[in-house]
Parts: structure tokens; C-alpha cells; sequence
């Protein structure tokens, strides 16, 4: 009996399975976290400035369109983050950093599912299928900080709800996160639907005791919430973050256009996760109604984060963050059959039962680093990390490193940060995907040169562009391919380089 | 305050939530797909039969074609022969409060709170009441429902009346299988009432659910009374299947919540389910099946809102009255609290909250005249033909469709897919190479059109496949770029238009 208990420490509990799994998950899928979207290279070429120069950049230097403008390095620290990876093992360092967080954030979600639910196989499922809905924005980008953030401060705000003493824990998380990522907004509408849900439950409230105790956890929620606010300060722009993330989501033109902020479209089978949660909510709702009273916040946070999430696709992981353990509780209150019931438990003790450290983990880590490290590709088509040559100019600016252009260039919008990760500072850019620096002007010029729209010949002059690196397939480069003013220095069939004849 | 004072009170209500509905949904009739609708129905009018084989467009002429909206479109034609385009404008508008009164019947709950969901659900429909035949599917889906709801409520012999409805709904409008599948989930949910003991109360017997099965069954079978016969059943499941609707066109795609007019579905839904959760009360499947199903709808294609809402609205109603009468008994002693510091009697309370509606008769009937005339000004303003056509000159091609008409009264114009359907009406006996008959063209027709605009390799190519002489498009669209450096020259432009001939070799 002994040796048994002694071998079962020996065993990985579902905790460190599922973080496994996760962890391979996005290992498999490589190269994908950086091609679907064109930021990365920037967030490292950022990173490189800090690093190399010991400052944060507060002017911009990496357009020549907007070059010394000011800039708010809203996330610099992931940029910091991303490119210490990438020194270290390159862009597989890049895919590493990134499936820790992920698979650490489900990991520390589904273990608050089981604490909430006290069920082993509802969290189980609720977790896969909030695992399926977050990978819909699963990319190497300062947001998966956000994902991992909001995750810790739900803990702390419902930590705080039952022990004042822990009130510091939300200022100094707020510090940090406001350096990694500008969605740390996310944290104080979670405070807001908190304090709200609490003043209705004081509202409705008959007992002097459970008055006081609502009313006792409302001052502390807004008092922890008013330090935080303050330690939101403590990044290098000072309040100007605030600016910048309340001013870019009230332009609609920007919002719009920008393909993450849409709503999600449910006809592509990445949102399919998210639909299922979502009716899974409504029957869930409807099977509880008359048994449980949840808490306000609750119902707050379930129906919020459903608005949010179904107004931007990019919500979704948050929405997981926030909603997948409401569920849980939700589950967890449901009257099983006995079987089943039995079944759980058995499996709920084993969870908790004392276990080693997560060393398979560690091993699990360590090997892929020694895999990817020995240039063994791991990702689903084996093609290695690396920045795919269909989707970004690879051998385009292969050919632009050995045959630099000088004048103005002006570049697709999602090559970019591709750009800058090779070409910086030789060559600055016209845009890349910062558009909440870059503005609703430039991105709108940008925008009627890139689909021909009126007056876009105008532009061209009135920008003064001397060369241009755009997709072969566009309608703009055929027609400047056929244009005598413009001359063909480079085509493959990703990219092609124009140089303009004055 | 006693029966008759509270029915002349909800009198008055019900009447000025129907006019508010009648007033809101009064628009112009600026619709493309419903000018081939009119096209159509003045063709069968006139031929006596829907036209069986395409006729309409050179790219499937000769093609079997399941025109399953051919009685909506002779009522169409002939509203609009009997009163132009206040016809059309009136028959929107009265679909609308159509549905809304059925829906109103079905609440159980203060007429002022039946009004604010009516209001909301008209708001969630909105963007789908439209002068087409889908307006048809709307009103007969409200029916039904009605129906089902007296059924539920004892009225057994009532349910009969479906299988005549369906056959009417099956000749007017391929819509019929939302019908199909309200009855179908009312009764999973019924016997999921019965296995789960959810509802104690207004359980359907084992005998009025078999019942409702064996009308369930005979509709399904009732709508192949029809000229295409079982062709009907074929054209709805075909037409979901067509991947290009969902990528194309946009009242097949999921909501964009980021437009203000497609944001209601969002709020009813969820206004539903934060009732249902507060209010605590058992819930029914046989309502909530329904509703789940066509918030999924709603999801994967935005021209279920109106579906949805009609399902959704006395649902909400319902639960949203529970959470009423729950906080009413909080709200209750400080009201008394109020009552007692301010000195008022019991009625004058009453008074003082819901008004004293004896003594304003008059004043109730000036208002609901007042706005009856509203309605009528409206309904002048939306249809006057100079407005009307003055509207119809900013979103069609007015001025491009003259032109070709006069120029090239024979040549092969390949066209923009949005304006297929006022080709059809505004240039009688020309065929199109796409118009909004999605299920006729499916991908292959409407993927080539897309590669055309798009400037595609293909793109000329398709344009030689067709032998089109003329391309009228839209200024805007990528291929009016490519067309002048591949021997097209630009004959015509406007605002809204451009046209390119072929020039010769």
C-alpha cells in the first residue's frame, strides 16, 4: 500500500495533463502564431531597441511617415519578453514563451474551475471547450499577457472578497500588467461588474448582517480598484496609456477595419467552441433558474463578457477567462445521478491527493527546447518555426538586404512588423500594425493607395514613394506592373518590389 | 381601479404600441431583390403559372428553377398595382403588426411591459422587414406560434388549423421550415417537461403531444401541394448548403454587432437570460427549445432575427414579468413607506402610479388619432414617387441602365450582383448575368461573378466564357481598375456607375 501512494506522488494529476496538452497544443502549431498576424516582428524589434539601448522608445523610429512622433510603448514589456526569447532560441524561443503562458493560464483556469464546481468531469469539459474557444486568437502577441493577467486578477478580486488583507495584491498586479499590454482595461471593468453585482445583492439584501457584509466588501473592491488605478500610472507614458486605449476603441473607423476587433463569424469552425459556450450558458441558465441563487457579479460578468466577446472575436480568450468557471459553479450545482456522482469523486480525490511538483512538465519543456533547439521541426506541417514565404516577402527582402532601396518605401500593411524584424533600422516603414499610433489619416492614405481608390495616384506623389514592396496577387501591383512610371526590380510570387521612375 | 378602467387602460396601450409599430416600420421600399420579386410575380400574373426554367439570366437560362415565393410575389404585384409604392410601404408595415399583435396575445403580463418587448422585438426584426417574401414566413411563423400558445392553453382543436396554414405558407414562402421546426422542438420540449418534471403546470398530455406530432408530420407533407411539388423541401436544403450566401451575401453572414441595428438581437437575448436567471422560476422547454434553436439561427445567419425575435419576444415577456412581481414584493413596503409619509389613500396611490384613465378617454382617443395621423404622413413621405424614385437614383444605376438601354439595346452586359434585380425590373426582357436568386445561381455562378469583380487571374477569361460585351459596375470595385489596361474603355460613369465596353480587336 505504501509503495503504491509512494508511486501515485510519481503520477501526473489532470492539472499538469491538461497543461501538457495545451502546451504541446500550441507547440504543434508553430509557425501559425506569427502568420495570421503581421505584429510580431515589430513587438521584437522594439524589444531589441530596449535591450541593445537600455531605454524605452517614447519617439518614434521605426516609420519614416511618423518618425519622431510621439509614441506610447504600451507594451513594452511583452516586447521585452518576446525579444529575450528570441535572442535566446530565435522564433522557436518565440513559440516556447508563448505555449507556457497559454497552457499555464488554462491550467490556472481549469484548477478554479475545479475549486468553484467541486466537479472533476464538468470542469474537464468546460475547460477543453474554453481551451477550443481561446485558440481562436491564440498568436504570439502582447494579448496573451492580457489572457494570463485577467486570469490572475479574477483569482485576486474573489481572494480579496473573502480576506481584506489581500487589497495589495490588485495595485501591484495592475503595475505590472499596465506595461505588458494596453487591454489591461479588461481589469477594471472586471471591477465594475464586481462592485455592481455587490451593490445589488446590498440592495436587495434584507438582513442588517449581510448588508454590512456586502457593504464591507463594495469598500474594499473600490478602495484596492483606486490603488490600482493610481499603480496604472507607473508605465513610462504616465496616463497618456489610458488615452491610447479608451481613444483607439471610440475610433469606429479603426475598430472596423481591424480584422481581430470584428465580430466573430460563426460560419468558420475556430468560433464554433465559443457558439457552443454560449448555449451552453443558456441551458445551463435555464436548467438552474429555479435551484441556485448565484451571485450578481456573476450574472454580470457571464452576460458582459458574452457582449464583449460576441462585439470582438479578439475577446473570446477573455471571455473564456472570465465565464468558464461561472460554468463550472454552474455545473457543479447540477443534481447528477449517483453513478456519476461516485465516479467524480473518485477522480476529484485522486486530483487533490499530494503530488510532486509538475516534473513530467519540466521534462516535457526541457525536451521540446532540446528538439527545436536541434532544428527538429515540431509544428503540425513540419515546417519549422519560421516566417512562411506564401504569406510574408521572405525572399523579397532577401533580395532588398542585398540590394537596398533608399527614398521612401511604401510597404503592405501586414508586412510591417515582418519589415522592421529585418530590415530596421537600414530601412523604416510606412505602416505596420500599430494602428492606434498610426492614426485614421495615414491608415485611411494607406488604405486608397493599397485598393486604388480616389485620388490614389495623388497620394503616391503627395507621400513622395519611391519604391513600394506589395503582394503580387493585388490589383495595385498588376496595374503598376503595366504602368511605364513604375519599374519592376523584383517579383516572386509572394511579393513584388516597384520602383517609381521621376 | 376596476375591470373595465384597466381595459380601457390596456385598450389604449395595445393600440398605441400597435401604431408605434405601424409608424416604425413604414420605410421606402428600396429593396433590390424586390424588384425581381415584382418582375416574377407580374410574369405569372401574367402567364397564369410561375415560370419552371430560368428565363431571367444568360448564365443558367433553361436551368429548372423552384421559384418558391410565387403566390408572396403576386401579393406584392398586386399591392403594388393597386397602390404603387405605398403598397408596398403598407404591406411591410402591416406584416410587422401583424406579427406584433400575435405576439402581444401571447404575453402574459402588464400591457405596459408587453409593450417595451414588443418595441424591442421590432427592433431585433428591423433589419429584415423588407417588401419580399420573407415578410410572409414572418407572419405565418407568428400564427403558429399563436397557435401552439392556445393549444398549450386548452384550445385542442385550434392545432387542426396548422395543416391548411402550411400549405399556404409552403406557396408563399420557402420559410415554411422554420415552421416545421418550431413544432418539432415544441414537442422534444414537451416531453422533455414530462421526463424531467420541469413544469408542473400546463404540462401537454402523452395524447396532445402525439397530436401535435401527426400535424407536425402532415404539414411537412401538406407544403408539397405546390407547383414544384417535393422540389419545395429540395430548394430549402439546398439553399442553406450554398457556401458563397454565407461569405457574400450579407444577410446570410453572422451579425456584425459593431452595426447598431443588428445589436437588439444581443439585448433581447440576453435581457431573456438574465429573466429567466433572476426571475427563479421552473422554466418550459417547450418555449426554451425553440428559442435556443433560433438564437442559433441568429448566429450563424442575420436574417433569422426576425424568426428569432417572434420566438424570443413572448418568452421574455413572460420571464421578465416573474422578476417584476419579484422585486415588486421588494419594492412593495417602500412604497407603503411613501404612501404613509405623503398622507395618500390606497386609490390615490393607485392613481398617482398608473394614471386615472376614466377621465381620459378623450384625451386617450386624440392620441391615438394623432398618431394614427402620424402614420399616414410617414407613409405620404416614404412612397411618394418623387422621393421614391429620387432614393431609387442614389442606390441604383439609374441614369448607367438608361444608357445601355438606349446605346447597346442587344448587347450581353455583365453586371453588378446587387443590381441584378433592377435590371430585371428596369430593363424588361434583358437578361442578367446574376441577380439575388442565390439558390439559382449557387457558388459556381455567383464565384465567378466574384472572381470578375475582384480582378481574379480568371477574370477575363470568365468574361470571354459569357462573351459579355458590356461590364456595369459600381465605380468602386477592383476590376473597374484593371478593365481600361485590358482593352475595355470606359463609355458611361457616374456616381453610382461605371460602364466598359469591349473594344474591338
Amino acid at each position: 500500500m505504501m509503495k503504491n501512494n509512494h508511486f501515485a506522488r510519481f503520477l501526473p494529476n489532470l492539472t499538469g495533463i491538461i497543461l501538457t496538452m495545451v502546451f504541446l497544443g500550441v507547440i504543434l502549431l508553430g509557425p501559425k502564431l506569427f502568420s495570421y498576424d503581421g505584429d510580431l516582428g515589430r513587438h521584437i524589434t522594439i524589444g531589441n531597441f530596449i535591450l541593445d539601448r537600455g531605454e524605452i522608445p517614447l519617439q518614434d523610429e521605426f516609420s519614416w511617415t511618423m518618425y519622431g512622433e510621439m509614441l506610447v510603448p504600451h507594451e513594452w514589456m511583452a516586447d521585452v519578453f518576446f525579444a529575450l526569447a528570441n535572442r535566446m532560441m530565435g522564433l522557436n524561443g518565440v513559440v516556447i514563451l508563448t505555449a507556457l503562458i497559454i497552457s499555464g493560464t488554462i491550467a490556472f483556469i481549469f484548477n478554479q474551475c475545479l475549486t468553484r464546481s467541486g466537479q472533476f468531469f464538468g470542469s474537464l469539459l468546460l475547460i477543453l471547450l474554453g481551451a477550443g474557444a481561446s485558440s481562436i486568437h491564440w498568436l504570439a502577441r502582447p494579448h496573451i499577457f492580457t489572457f494570463m493577467f485577467l486570469a490572475f486578477w479574477i483569482a485576486l478580486v474573489e481572494k480579496l472578497l473573502k480576506d481584506r488583507r489581500t487589497w495589495l495584491g490588485l495595485p501591484a498586479a495592475m503595475m505590472i500588467w499596465v506595461n505588458f499590454h494596453g487591454a489591461f482595461l479588461a481589469g477594471f471593468m472586471v471591477l465594475g461588474m464586481y462592485c455592481a453585482g455587490l451593490l445589488w445583492e446590498y440592495l436587495e439584501a434584507r438582513q442588517a448582517e449581510e448588508k454590512n457584509k456586502r457593504r464591507k466588501q463594495m469598500v474594499s473592491l473600490v478602495l484596492a480598484g483606486g490603488a490600482a488605478l493610481l499603480t496604472s500610472f507607473i508605465n513610462p507614458a504616465g496616463y497618456r496609456v489610458w488615452n491610447l486605449g479608451v481613444g483607439y476603441l471610440q475610433n469606429t473607423y479603426l475598430v472596423n477595419g481591424t480584422q481581430e476587433y470584428r465580430s466573430p463569424d460563426f460560419h468558420i469552425q475556430s468560433a464554433w467552441p465559443f457558439l457552443l459556450l454560449i448555449g451552453l450558458s443558456l441551458v445551463l441558465v435555464s436548467i438552474m433558474a429555479s435551484h441556485q441563487k448565484l451571485r450578481k457579479a456573476d450574472v454580470l460578468m457571464l452576460s458582459g463578457w458574452t457582449v464583449m466577446a460576441l462585439f470582438s472575436a479578439r475577446n473570446i480568450p477573455l471571455y473564456v477567462v472570465a465565464v468558464v468557471p461561472i460554468l463550472c459553479q454552474v455545473w457543479g450545482k447540477l443534481e447528477w445521478p449517483a453513478f456519476f456522482r461516485k465516479r467524480d469523486e473518485r477522480l476529484l480525490l485522486i486530483e487533490n491527493s499530494p503530488r510532486l511538483p509538475a516534473w513530467y512538465f519540466a521534462v516535457m519543456v526541457l525536451a521540446v527546447i532540446f528538439l527545436l533547439g536541434k532544428g527538429i521541426p515540431m509544428d503540425l506541417h513540419m515546417k519549422g518555426n519560421q516566417f512562411d514565404a506564401t504569406i510574408f516577402p521572405v525572399k523579397a527582402v532577401d533580395w532588398l538586404e542585398k540590394n537596398p532601396q533608399s527614398g521612401n518605401g511604401y510597404n503592405e500593411f501586414f508586412w510591417g512588423g515582418y519589415l522592421l524584424y529585418r530590415l530596421w533600422p537600414e530601412q523604416k516603414v510606412f505602416i505596420d500594425g500599430q494602428t492606434d499610433f498610426y492614426g485614421e489619416q495615414l491608415t485611411r492614405d494607406y488604405m486608397a493607395i493599397r485598393e486604388m481608390g480616389d485620388g490614389w495616384q495623388t497620394k503616391i506623389e503627395d507621400y513622395q514613394i519611391d519604391w513600394m514592396i506589395i503582394p503580387t496577387k493585388s490589383n495595385l501591383a498588376q496595374t503598376l506592373m503595366n504602368d511605364q512610371n513604375w519599374n519592376l526590380l523584383y517579383q516572386d510570387e509572394t511579393a513584388v518590389v516597384l520602383q517609381h521612375e521621376r | 381601479m376596476n375591470d373595465n378602467q384597466t381595459s380601457i387602460r390596456n385598450r389604449f396601450f395595445y393600440m398605441i404600441t400597435l401604431l408605434l409599430v405601424f409608424f416604425m416600420t413604414l420605410r421606402a421600399p428600396l429593396d433590390s431583390d424586390m424588384l425581381w420579386h415584382l418582375r416574377l410575380g407580374e410574369d405569372t400574373l401574367a402567364h397564369g403559372w410561375p415560370v419552371m426554367n430560368d428565363i431571367y439570366s444568360y448564365t443558367m437560362t433553361g436551368t429548372y428553377w423552384v421559384n418558391h415565393s410565387w403566390l408572396a410575389e403576386i401579393v406584392l404585384v398586386i399591392f403594388y398595382e393597386l397602390l404603387g409604392y405605398a403598397g408596398l410601404s403598407l404591406i411591410v408595415a402591416l406584416a410587422a403588426v401583424a406579427c406584433a399583435a400575435l405576439m402581444m396575445k401571447q404575453m402574459n403580463s402588464p400591457v405596459l411591459l408587453r409593450a417595451g418587448v414588443i418595441i424591442l422585438a421590432v427592433m431585433v426584426m428591423a433589419p429584415v422587414l423588407t417588401p419580399r417574401p420573407q415578410l410572409f414566413s414572418l407572419v405565418m411563423l407568428s400564427l403558429l406560434s399563436y397557435i401552439l400558445y392556445l393549444y398549450k392553453k386548452g384550445r385542442s382543436r385550434l392545432i387542426w388549423w396548422v395543416i391548411p396554414q402550411f400549405w399556404i405558407w409552403g406557396n408563399l414562402h420557402g420559410g415554411f421550415p422554420l415552421g416545421i421546426i418550431l413544432l418539432s422542438l415544441s414537442i422534444i420540449g414537451e416531453i422533455g417537461n414530462h421526463l424531467w418534471g420541469r413544469l408542473a403546470d400546463h404540462l401537454l398530455a402523452w395524447k396532445q403531444i402525439g397530436q401535435l406530432s401527426v400535424v407536425t408530420a402532415a404539414s411537412a407533407l401538406v407544403v408539397m401541394i405546390h407547383p414544384y411539388g417535393a422540389g419545395i423541401w429540395q430548394v430549402a436544403f439546398e439553399t442553406v448548403n450554398i457556401k458563397v450566401l454565407q461569405n457574400f451575401i450579407e444577410e446570410w453572414a453572422s451579425p456584425n454587432f459593431h452595426i447598431a441595428a443588428q445589436q437588439p438581437f444581443v439585448w433581447m437575448l440576453l435581457i431573456m437570460v438574465m429573466a429567466i436567471w433572476i426571475g427563479k422560476e421552473k422554466v418550459d422547454w417547450g418555449e426554451i427549445l425553440p428559442v435556443l434553436a433560433f438564437s442559433y439561427a441568429c448566429f450563424m445567419a442575420r436574417r433569422n432575427f426576425g424568426p428569432f425575435a417572434i420566438i424570443a419576444a413572448p418568452v421574455t415577456a413572460r420571464y421578465l414579468w416573474n422578476v417584476m412581481r419579484l422585486w415588486g414584493d421588494s419594492v412593495q413596503p417602500w412604497i407603503k413607506k411613501a404612501q404613509t409619509r405623503l398622507k395618500l389613500s390606497d386609490e390615490a396611490a393607485q392613481k398617482l402610479l398608473l394614471g386615472e384613465p376614466q377621465k381620459s378617454k378623450p384625451v386617450n382617443l386624440m392620441a391615438v388619432g394623432l398618431l394614427f395621423g402620424v402614420c399616414l404622413v410617414k407613409l405620404f413621405l416614404v412612397s411618394y414617387p418623387v422621393n421614391v424614385e429620387k432614393w431609387y437614383a442614389q442606390l441604383f444605376p439609374v441614369s448607367g441602365a438608361e444608357w445601355i438601354a438606349t446605346r447597346y439595346p442587344e448587347a450581353r452586359v455583365f453586371n453588378s450582383y446587387a443590381w441584378g434585380g433592377y435590371m430585371l425590373w428596369a430593363m424588361p426582357g434583358r437578361q442578367v448575368f446574376a441577380d439575388g436568386r442565390t439558390d439559382l445561381f449557387g457558388d459556381d455562378i455567383i464565384g465567378q461573378w466574384i472572381s470578375v469583380v475582384q480582378g481574379d487571374q480568371d477574370w477575363e477569361a470568365i468574361l470571354e466564357r459569357w462573351q459579355v460585351d458590356l461590364v456595369f459596375i459600381e465605380p468602386e470595385q477592383p476590376i473597374a481598375r484593371l478593365l481600361p489596361h485590358a482593352g475595355w474603355t470606359e463609355v458611361f460613369r457616374d456616381d453610382i456607375s461605371v460602364i466598359f465596353v469591349r473594344e474591338a480587336p
